[in-house]
């Protein structure tokens, strides 16, 4: 699975570098955090990185829905809508118009994909996510009548609130495994705004149903905004995941494109491949305390700084270095999750998820606090999640 | 149900050249004969007239007019009559007449390369009316015939189809299709009036494929709860053809299981992948 950074606000040289030390192979770009002809020079600076990097463009109509949306950059563009309201769906005249002006936008980028717009639909069986099919179908149709072998993937934003419903999950797949595209790009609204690899297990089962469902259509399958969860994403066959450097990032929520409230700078993080969590950095200084350093760290080459003569939270440790190292960590978990079927992934990340939560009781054993969204406990959750999916399934 | 000789008679009569050779099958409302007309040998089909036969009649002749594929069987030089005995409205024509066998009296199991080559040819018919905006609908071992010349297939009996740009031909409140033989989504059809696409005839070559393989059908079967048919194939895993055929191939096994997913998503998406698939199985 490859692992893409996930584009916004304040990208520095991280991506740059994240391409050229190859912890991403990808980038999706977001409209929302660039004017046209910064996006129109920053794509084509990106597409001469070496390797020629999966450059994927969100069309982010989906925050024009968004009540009191922050829309930042968005309305520059000519193919977004401010102030969109499902009735301005009716007409198919409007959707055909949209979909032709957001296609031809990234038709004329050195893009590898083509994402079709969208809209987010709150649950897979009322009228948002009638939009968001006829958007789907729409694209389909516009984009096969043009001369280019660059897939289509047809974008798809649902509330996580939507994933509780087995028999609408059900529904919605066998309508859209039906689709000409060449693939899907997922987002899950989740629930809450705050960071954490939190996943509620009922809902991550479904998740993962869908992917494995589309996959085994032969669909390309990236999931935007998903974090340390690419891992089990990964293990149904997902073919790319993406983060970002912030906590906006790293975990869709639409009040990602809400005014912000303020509010004091993150507290610096560390990503732990032995914990599949990211964790304060001054909870290293902790695990550190308790000579759990070497258990806790991840040993990408981003390490290098934590070696032990120091505090972790004493080290330099920039945001760009944050961002190498999380993108590394995660990458160095997916490329060790190698077995050759599915079922042999997911029994291969229950592992993972049972000495990650033995590595968690060693250390609150010893002492060591973590912060409640830092703890173990979206690991029993994916180790549920995954035993639900293999009841379920036949995998 | 054999109609009686004099009916035969009649259609003779009205039809000259039509020579009747000998029955064919018979069953409730419907009955064919082997036939010869204008030197060529044909399959004339027979029903009691109301108003669901002749909807079916029609249905199967346009289908049969516009489906070009010689997995489906054809239309006969003799356009839909209606002929009146004692009282009695019976419609009839000619259809392609295929000498063969049908696969509910074929002895079983048959081997990994007949069945492979039944399992693409009936996805050509299937694939075929899809195009054509169709679904099968009844798709079971008697209704696949094994042509004897050349042991290719060919899928009979298209006038439970559903067209998906027409009416649908569907009994009161009820369920088209031969129980043992519907798919999940037939059923819940019924209850959730959700659309049918060509899955659900995948479904059915899933049944026929397993039966053809193993010699049992998937879901009634004495290693199975008999207890109710509608609720097997609602919930009921199949077990692994190997536990019947202990050197299936894989990834035979693994196709089949497939098509009998009781969520149309899990089965193929597109017939072509299926077709690749079957193509890529190395026999023993």
């Amino acid at each position: 699975m490859k692992l893409y950074a996930q584009h916004g606000w304040g990208k520095g040289d991280k991506i740059a570098r994240g391409l050229d030390e190859h912890v991403v192979s990808g980038v999706i770009l977001s409209p929302h955090d660039e004017t046209p002809p910064d996006m129109e020079s920053y794509v084509s600076k990106l597409a001469q990185a070496t390797g020629g990097p999966d450059l994927l463009f969100d069309p982010q109509l989906y925050v024009s829905l968004i009540r009191n949306a922050a829309e930042g950059k968005l309305p520059q563009y000519n193919y977004y809508r401010q102030n969109l309201g499902l009735r301005d769906f009716t007409a198919l005249r409007n959707v055909q118009q949209i979909v032709k002006e957001s296609i031809d936008f990234q038709k004329n980028l050195e893009l590898s994909h083509i994402l079709s717009p969208t809209i987010c639909a709150e649950s897979f069986t009322d009228r948002s996510a009638q939009v968001a099919l006829t958007l789907a179908e729409e694209s389909i149709e516009y984009w096969n009548g043009i001369d280019d072998d660059r897939p289509l993937l047809v974008s798809f934003v649902f509330a996580e609130f939507a994933l509780a419903h087995n028999q609408q999950v059900s529904d919605f797949l066998d309508t859209i495994s039906l689709l000409e595209a060449d693939g899907f790009y997922l987002l899950v609204d989740r629930n809450s705004p705050g960071y954490s690899q939190d996943f509620e297990s009922t809902r991550l089962a479904q998740m993962l149903r869908i992917i494995y469902s589309l996959k085994r259509s032969r669909f390309e399958i990236v999931c935007g905004y998903s974090d340390f969860t690419n891992v089990l994403y990964s293990a149904v066959n997902a073919d790319a995941g993406a983060t970002g450097w912030t906590q906006k990032l790293k975990r869709f929520n639409r009040g990602r494109f809400q005014p912000s409230a303020g509010g004091r700078r993150p507290r610096d993080r560390y990503s732990s491949s032995k914990l599949i969590n990211s964790i304060y950095i001054t909870e290293l200084d902790s695990c550190q305390d308790v000579q759990r350093l070497r258990a806790v760290k991840s040993n990408t080459p981003y390490d290098r700084s934590f070696d032990g003569q120091s505090y972790p939270s004493g080290v330099s440790w920039s945001s760009e270095d944050a961002a190498l190292h999380h993108w590394a960590s995660i990458s160095q978990i997916l490329e060790r999750v190698n077995q050759p079927t599915v079922r042999g992934r997911l029994e291969e990340i229950s592992q993972r998820i049972s000495t990650a939560q033995e590595l968690y009781r060693d250390l609150t054993r010893l002492g060591v606090t973590f912060e409640p969204p830092n703890g173990a406990a979206h690991l029993e959750n994916w180790a549920e999640g995954i035993a639900m999916l293999l009841r379920e399934l036949r995998i | 149900m054999i109609l009686p000789v004099p009916f035969l008679a009649g259609i003779q009569q009205a039809n000259a050249g039509l020579a009747v050779v000998g029955p064919i099958r018979s069953g409730g409302q419907k009955s064919v004969w082997r036939v010869t007309y204008q030197g060529q040998t044909y399959a004339l089909k027979i029903l009691v007239a109301n108003a669901e036969a002749a909807e079916r009649a029609k249905r199967e002749i346009n289908i049969m007019t516009v489906c070009n594929c010689p997995r489906l069987v054809r239309f006969g030089p003799l356009p839909l009559q209606e002929i009146d005995v004692a009282g009695i409205k019976y419609l009839y024509y000619l259809e392609e007449f295929i000498d063969g066998i049908a696969m509910d009296v074929h002895a079983k199991p048959i081997s990994f390369s007949l069945c492979r080559t039944l399992g693409l040819h009936i996805c050509d018919a299937i694939d075929h009316l899809w195009r054509n905006g169709k679904v099968h609908r009844d798709i079971k071992p008697g209704n696949i015939m094994k042509r004897a010349v050349d042991n290719s297939f060919v899928l009979l009996d298209i006038g439970l189809a559903l067209d998906l740009s027409g009416a649908s031909l569907t009994a009161a409140g009820g369920v088209v299709g031969t129980p043992q033989y519907l798919s999940p989504d037939q059923i819940k059809l019924v209850n959730a009036r959700r659309d049918l696409d060509f899955r659900s005839d995948l479904h059915a070559l899933g049944v026929v494929m397993y039966e053809c393989l193993t010699g049992v059908h998937p879901l009634w079967n004495p290693r199975v709860p008999q207890m109710n048919i509608t609720g097997n194939i609602l919930t009921l895993r199949p077990l692994p053809l190997r536990d019947f055929r202990n050197d299936t191939p894989v990834a035979l096994e693994d196709i089949v299981l497939r098509l009998l997913e009781k969520e149309a998503n899990l089965r193929h998406a597109r017939i072509q992948h299926l077709v690749e698939e079957l193509g890529a199985v190395v026999l023993p």
